[in-house]
């Protein structure tokens, strides 16, 4: 080992301006934030003081926290499975033999172009209960009579912004499961043809499973997109009205930042390190199996 | 049915399906730059229009003439965002340019273990290191500087050119190198006459994608700026409601200027882009 490190010491220096720049913004605030998690740093004063497992303790019996988590779970499901139907649908439509789709995907790409700030902008105008283009259309043609408060009525929140996020997202999965049907050699369809399978059964028996792996790698990255996205529930709601659209990270932020229990924060922070570190693991897993299939 | 007929169908519902998928991709990015010419009393009427009847640049030329410029105009925001996206690229691409060179070609004891971390990086969410971050910058006096705002970007930055870079590196032959050592060139003067030069167009991918990524970003931004003056535009959009009460032909007009030269930008380097996105996943 020591000796492998002397014969390839010329190698390091390469590493060393961006391993200097990454321990100091990455691996110090990851151990900085376990370590914050077993402290109370009360706002009033600068010392911070060890109270053990007292953060963690008061997550699990917080019910705004156990409201959080669900709100979670919930959007990063139907946040990932919505755009995944859209975007699957997208991919098989762009993949046909027709004039003109090269151009069609090109716009499709416009929205995973577009910055979450400007998009939500837009949505927020669009979505406004009384002036919204939304509500005014639908009330032009008579089909409704009151404003639609999209984001103030609690069942229409949640399903708000994973439209939102469906719009969004679906180009990515388009453009991941695009790449993963050009793969899939002619041949495979030819001979399912000449032995008589219909479309339906052609896509569930080539195309799904020749897909497999991009199949996985595309779900586990939006997935933990989701998990993460801030800017874009920030912007719409703030997490609000009364923590209804509040994931685990904007409250993390909001505790840091508003109210300003820092400990409180960096705990959750650690148990939101730990899922995700167990869906890290699918993925590569996903990735590295993709690459061994590879060649 | 004919076959004909069979495929004259087939076309037109694939079509029909297009479209709408196009329409619902496009409307928000319309109805953003149909509210922007919109009078201020157009932009409520009912029914909406997307045409505007009475179309104005009342709200473009707020922006570009504005009557006094304050630390809170889109001007100031503008230069800022521009100032620290393009210095964000720079040393993004000065960082990870050797050490992607490294990850593609050298083997060193503890090379997975280290591309691991960079990549896991992307893993987790940004505003979790904001509270550690915060305390740093505050450390180092950079709190509401550009200097903190262009190392903070550097977290979310550097990986991903790190990855697209040594991307690039992968499909550069040895051969070269190679070569260039036999001539007499140093390994390390190999790297900056010989593979340099090659990357161009890498670098040029890696390079947008940075600014893009720095130009967009929103939560370290909010946080880590305190003054008017010191605020990128999307920073500065967040609070441009809170002092001009529902001024949404300014606030549209504001977010399609700062959108549209990035939807263009990543047009041109999509082709870099999803070749990188997607090579990992997809079995070649």
């Amino acid at each position: 080992m020591l000796k492998q490190i002397r014969k390839h010491r010329w190698d390091y220096p390469y590493l060393l301006p961006a391993l200097g720049v990454m321990g100091l913004l990455i691996v110090y605030p990851f151990f900085y934030t376990i370590f914050l998690s077993f402290y109370d740093t009360p706002s009033s004063r600068p010392e911070i003081f060890f109270v053990g497992l007292d953060n963690y303790r008061e997550l699990f019996n917080d019910a705004t926290f156990q409201l959080v988590v669900k709100n979670t779970i919930v959007w990063s499901v139907f946040g990932t499975l919505c755009p995944f139907i859209v975007g699957f649908l997208a991919a098989l439509l762009v993949n046909q033999k027709l004039r003109g789709l090269n151009f069609a995907r090109g716009l499709m790409i416009v929205p995973y172009a577009m910055g979450f700030v400007p998009a939500s902008h837009a949505w927020r105008w669009i979505l406004h209960g009384d002036f919204g283009v939304i509500t005014g259309t639908l009330q032009s043609l008579g089909l409704i009579k009151d404003s639609i408060p999209f984001l103030q009525q609690a069942s229409l929140i949640m399903p708000s912004l994973i439209m939102i996020n469906t719009w969004k997202s679906f180009p990515f999965v388009m453009i991941m499961l695009y790449a993963g049907l050009q793969t899939i050699p002619e041949a495979l369809y030819k001979a399912a043809r000449i032995d008589g399978a219909s479309s339906w059964s052609q896509f569930w028996e080539i195309t799904i499973p020749q897909l497999s792996n991009v199949l996985m790698v595309t779900t586990m990255l939006l997935f933990i997109g989701n998990m993460n996205q801030f800017t874009l529930i920030e912007i719409m709601t703030g997490g609000g009205p009364a923590s209804l659209s509040e994931i685990i990270v904007t409250w993390i932020y909001h505790a840091s930042f508003q109210t300003l229990r820092f400990g409180l924060a960096s705990a959750a922070s650690v148990l939101l390190f730990l899922v995700l570190i167990v869906f890290s693991i699918f993925y590569v897993r996903a990735l590295t199996r993709s690459a061994v299939q590879g060649g | 049915m004919t076959r004909k007929q069979r495929k004259a169908l087939h076309a037109t519902v694939v079509y029909a399906l297009i479209i709408l998928l196009c329409l619902f991709a496009l409307m928000p990015l319309l109805w953003m730059a149909s509210t922007s010419f919109k009078t201020s009393s157009e932009q409520f009427v009912s029914p909406p229009r997307w045409i505007p009847q009475n179309p104005t640049l009342e709200h473009y030329a707020k922006i570009f003439f504005p009557t006094r410029i304050s630390s809170g105009s889109f001007q100031i925001y503008f230069f800022n965002s521009l100032f620290i996206s393009f210095m964000t690229t720079i040393l993004a691409l000065i960082v990870a340019l050797p050490a992607s060179y490294a990850f593609s070609r050298f083997s060193f004891p503890g090379k997975d273990a280290a591309y691991f971390a960079v990549l896991g990086r992307n893993m987790f969410p940004l505003i979790v290191f904001l509270i550690p971050l915060f305390s740093l910058m505050r450390i180092l006096g950079w709190i509401n500087t550009y200097t903190g705002l262009i190392v903070a970007y550097m977290t979310f930055t550097l990986p991903l050119a790190i990855w697209l870079l040594k991307g690039f590196f992968d499909g550069i032959p040895t051969e070269l190198e190679k070569a260039g050592r036999i001539d007499g060139c140093t390994r390390f003067g190999a790297f900056m006459r010989l593979i340099v030069p090659l990357t161009a167009s890498g670098m040029t991918a890696a390079g947008v994608n940075t600014f893009i990524q720095a130009w967009n970003e929103y939560g370290f931004a909010r946080q880590l700026t305190e003054s008017a003056s010191m605020r990128t535009i999307p920073v500065g959009l967040a609070y441009f409601f809170t002092e001009n009460t529902s001024d949404w032909g300014g606030l549209m007009a504001s977010a399609f200027l700062f959108s549209v030269p990035v939807v263009i930008l990543f047009m041109i380097i999509q082709r870099f882009f999803i070749a990188a996105l997607t090579q990992g996943a997809v079995k070649q």
